[in-house]
């Protein structure tokens, strides 16, 4: 449980990748006990903006912070998932989950049931299927038992099974009075879950709204749909 | 420490998974051990001007061998990212460069020493006595090695051109540690002693240190950027 109240806060934030603009001025301010749905086309840096937040990635300007109460989170209170697996392929699910759990103190036994991997557990990462490499990629980012946490599109390669193991712990994390901010474009299965929504266009956050009951938005979703066309 | 050995178990456990860096880097070393023995055999050399090309053929086949088995050091770390996953368990930057360089040094050394060996025995040297001093000799060299070729390794991974920048940005700035090398191989083939009076010596500890400490700084700002 966060010994404190948790808390992301994005001031001005720009980055750019050569020449190209990918965030451009950011400003945002999230709480923790909620799951944030973070939307935008195709290169509205979304990505990015996770990389940021995750302390994976320097911003070129403007101020980050993820704070627990009145201190800053530490990298193993932090959890993130990001296009790449972040796993080695030559190493078996439970070898991979060990290594990290040893370097983070968590539990790989604890993980391996949490994400159904125990008909998997002796097999090498590269002989895994996409939809399993996803699982284990997910089991690692919630290592040891983060009270934030960045996903990027978590589930684009995920069974129904596996979404619903992820409803189950990033439900888990908000209870908890955690923080989760997840990029996607799955809103059909994620915003009845979702408490809030940002939508990201050209670098800027164009929009922010509560969702309502079910995922109900009167703004925010008509307004993605609106510039996703 | 236990976060250290976690590191290098790891390295290790993947290392005997599929040899990749021992194939790579014992391969080589053994062809190019070979070709260098054809070479000076081509040139009926005497037994005293063959001692004499040992110690700069010996570094000649460490420097090569060693390149290629660097550059993909980091290859299993960045191809899915798996350094960003470690960085997210708050292992300091400074520890990862760390036992990047050991496991580069362990490796580096082992097939360093097989091609004393077997240079040795191709090229009839009376390495003998002197073979403890030589590898004493080797230890500083390979260290400076590896942590400035760790750190430039991360520098050429990330870059456009991978492995083909490497030796580019790497060998003019080992060129005083080979020679180093090369010399103090020489004093010992000669006199059968360690000359503990050359220069060379203090400036190979220099370059160990000042290597290091510049590894050590830079590796973490080339980690986030």
């Amino acid at each position: 449980m966060p010994d404190g109240k948790v808390a992301l806060h994005f001031e001005e934030i720009a980055k750019a990748f050569s020449r190209q603009k990918v965030l451009n001025g950011v400003n945002l301010s999230l709480q923790g006990g909620e799951i944030v749905l973070l939307l935008g086309a195709n290169g509205s840096g979304k990505s990015t903006l996770l990389r940021i937040a995750a302390d994976l990635l320097r911003p070129d300007s403007g101020r980050r912070k993820v704070l627990l109460g009145e201190r800053n989170a530490t990298a193993q209170e932090v959890g993130y998932l990001g296009h790449n697996s972040m796993l080695y392929a030559d190493l078996s699910v439970y070898e991979n989950l060990a290594f990290f759990s040893q370097l983070s103190g968590g539990l790989a036994e604890a993980l391996i049931d949490a994400w159904a991997l125990q008909d998997i557990r002796n097999s090498l990462a590269r002989d895994l299927s996409k939809g399993q490499l996803a699982r284990l990629s997910l089991a690692r980012a919630f290592l040891p038992a983060p009270s934030i946490v960045f996903l990027d599109e978590p589930t684009s390669a995920l069974d129904e099974r596996g979404v619903q193991i992820l409803l189950r712990e990033i439900g888990k994390v908000r209870e908890l009075g955690g923080l989760v901010l997840i990029a996607t474009h799955d809103i059909a299965r994620l915003a009845a879950y979702a408490q809030r929504v940002l939508v990201l266009q050209q670098g800027k956050m164009a929009c922010e709204e509560a969702l309502g009951l079910g995922g109900s938005s009167a703004k925010a979703l008509p307004f993605y749909h609106s510039i996703n066309r | 420490m236990r976060r250290l050995a976690t590191l290098l178990r790891k390295d290790l456990r993947i290392e005997l998974r599929n040899r990749e860096g021992l194939t790579l880097i014992l391969g080589h070393a053994l062809l190019l051990s070979l070709i260098a023995s054809f070479a000076v055999g081509s040139a009926f050399l005497n037994p005293l001007s063959t001692s004499r090309v040992f110690p700069g053929l010996v570094w000649m086949i460490f420097l090569f061998a060693a390149t290629l088995c660097i550059g993909r050091s980091y290859d299993h770390e960045l191809v899915s990212s798996a350094m960003d996953g470690i960085r997210l368990c708050g292992v300091p930057a400074e520890l990862i460069y760390l036992s990047k360089v050991l496991g580069n040094f362990c490796l580096i050394f082992f097939s360093h020493v097989i091609t004393l060996i077997v240079l040795g025995v191709l090229l009839n040297v009376p390495v003998g006595m002197g073979f403890l001093q030589l590898l004493l000799v080797s230890v500083p060299v390979i260290f400076a090695y590896a942590a400035l070729a760790t750190l430039l390794a991360a520098v050429a991974a990330t870059s456009r051109l991978k492995g083909m920048l490497l030796p580019l940005i790497l060998l003019p700035l080992v060129f005083p540690i080979l020679i180093s090398g090369i010399e103090l191989f020489q004093g010992i083939l000669e006199s059968g002693a360690l000359p503990l009076d050359a220069v060379w010596i203090p400036l190979l500890l220099v370059a160990d240190v000042v290597y290091f400490v510049a590894g050590i700084n830079l590796f973490p700002i080339l980690l986030k950027d």
